[in-house]
């Protein structure tokens, strides 16, 4: 008989790099199921059909991309008395992001929506009294790029001494855990405190109205 | 004890289970079964009309078309009347033929899979879930359907080949029993290695991936795959056995009596039999493929405390 240990771990963050897996998370439906579903448990293929109102047969194939893409893994199966025989799926992580520089390598339109996303998260920062013009547009977009994949790397590598005990924490602890150790690793880390410098001292210079924070 | 084990109440709840969600859901099966069995024979005609069209251009019209198909005859001819039909090209002809025609109907059979795939998850299916399948896994169940005849089919031609090239088309009484003993044995083995074939095709793997795992979970599981199978061959036998067996007895005279007789049999066959084994296969290849674990015990509510300290 497997037991739990047949089953790989559910990580904390996983950073998305793999150009194909991010293309498979492009189609709304396979987002839907990883990150509004699987990410907070496991669901059966039943369930998720229910809870989409998408037929069984189109869940399945969906999950099946997702498998594949290594998204998404069975964790269990299990009878019901009636003799149902109930497969549960859930994601390899509970949270997901997606890795920059595999966006910005990939074709079929993901790259251009990576870039812009980054320009239109950075223009809207002009909500809150920043002004980058066009002509500094490109450096403010290779900047913050720099920084969420050093973000990436730093936060996806804490090092766990105790695996088996770090899997058997209950979730919601397990995942504040993870945020304060994510938070003193970046505080730890020379290369993403520079490059945090950098990007807020890009936005101080383009601050246009009287906010002082600092 | 693993709800993967073999057992005599293993076995009556895997076929007490089968049926019931085969009669819970016969009129989705029906429709579903109908429906498909259209889709096949509307694909089947646009596959001739693919083939028809190109060859009526190649072969320089009607003419030549009505040559080739006069030569076809011979060549299939010499197959069943010249004892050649270990004859590479003219088996090779004829198969080709065949998994042309076949294919549609086993992209068919194999869509009914995966309503039952939907069954023994949840109970219940919908007849238009069929054509889902149908679509989602075109050609990895024609594909399917194509080796698993050739798995089944082309031992018993080479067997029945070389016998017939050997000895001639009259082999004598006991070798023929032998012959069709060996031939009994290898279909009731080949199909039952094969039952979770198309189950784990349904499940998203490769052809050769899901004949590899059904002969892997038959093996490891024989007791309680090939005592399931078994008892679905036995239920067949008793179902053909007598009707065939009173039209021997009885003659033209009773033919009235055996066709009344018949008739809810096709039906049970259709309607609750050939589902049922649908969804015992699905079943059975859900449990072994499945990961065992022990449920944990719901903890605490799945509340965050930290922001970004």
């Amino acid at each position: 008989m497997e037991t739990i240990d047949s089953v790989p771990p559910m990580k904390d963050l996983e950073i998305i790099s793999d150009t194909n897996a991010i293309k498979i998370l492009f189609e709304e439906t396979r987002a839907k199921i990883v990150f509004n579903y699987l990410v907070n448990g496991s669901m059966t293929v039943k369930q998720l059909s229910d809870a989409t109102g998408k037929n069984p047969g189109t869940i399945l194939h969906h999950i099946q991309k997702l498998q594949e893409a290594g998204l998404v893994v069975q964790e269990r199966t299990e009878q019901t008395p009636t003799g149902i025989v109930q497969r549960y799926y859930r994601a390899t992580a509970r949270e997901y992001r997606l890795g920059i520089s595999g966006m910005m390598e990939a074709n079929g339109g993901v790259a251009q929506f990576a870039r812009d996303r980054l320009t239109s998260t950075i223009s809207s920062l002009s909500v809150y009294g920043i002004e980058i013009p066009e002509s500094q547009m490109k450096k403010a977009v290779d900047i913050l790029r720099r920084l969420i994949e050093r973000e990436n790397v730093v936060s996806s590598n804490l090092p766990i001494s105790n695996e088996r005990a770090y899997q058997a924490l209950p979730p919601a602890v397990r995942g504040d855990a993870s945020r304060i150790m994510r938070r003193l690793s970046l505080e730890e880390d020379s290369e993403y405190q520079r490059l945090r410098e950098e990007w807020h001292g890009f936005l101080r210079s383009h601050r246009k109205v009287g906010i002082e924070n600092e | 004890m693993s709800n993967k084990n073999a057992s005599f109440g293993a076995l009556v709840e895997d076929l007490k289970v089968s049926f019931k969600f085969a009669a819970k859901n016969i009129i989705s099966f029906l429709l579903g079964t109908i429906g498909v069995v259209l889709v096949s024979v509307v694909v089947l005609v646009l596959f001739m009309i693919a083939a028809f069209i190109p060859m009526l251009i190649l072969l320089g019209g009607w003419e030549g078309l009505a040559i080739y198909f006069m030569n076809l005859g011979v060549v299939l001819e010499d197959v069943f009347t010249s004892g050649s039909i270990m004859n590479p090209a003219a088996f090779g002809a004829m198969a080709f033929i065949i998994a042309i025609i076949a294919s549609p109907f086993f992209i068919a059979i194999g869509a009914l899979f995966g309503m039952g795939r939907e069954i023994v998850e949840s109970e219940g299916t919908t007849a238009e879930g069929v054509f889902v399948w149908y679509r989602k896994e075109f050609f990895s169940l024609a594909g399917t359907g194509i080796l698993l005849l050739l798995i089944v089919l082309l031992p018993l031609l080479m067997l029945y080949g070389t016998a017939f090239a050997i000895i001639g088309f009259e082999l004598p009484n006991i070798l023929n029993a032998v012959i069709a003993t060996i031939s009994g044995l290898w279909l009731v083995i080949s199909l039952g290695l094969s039952l979770m074939v198309f189950p784990a095709v349904i499940d998203g793997l490769s052809v050769f991936d899901a004949f590899k795992e059904s002969f892997r979970l038959s093996i490891r599981h024989f007791d309680r795959v090939f005592s399931l199978w078994l008892s679905f061959l036995g239920m067949l036998v008793i179902c053909i056995v007598p009707p065939l067996a009173g039209f021997e007895v009885l003659g033209e005279a009773g033919a009235i009596v055996i066709g009344i007789m018949t008739l809810p049999l096709a039906v049970f066959l259709l309607l609750l039999y050939f589902p049922a084994l649908v969804i015992a296969s699905n079943r059975l290849y859900l449990i072994f493929s499945g990961i065992e674990v022990t449920v944990q015990e719901p903890g605490d509510p799945d509340l965050s405390f930290i922001g970004g300290v």
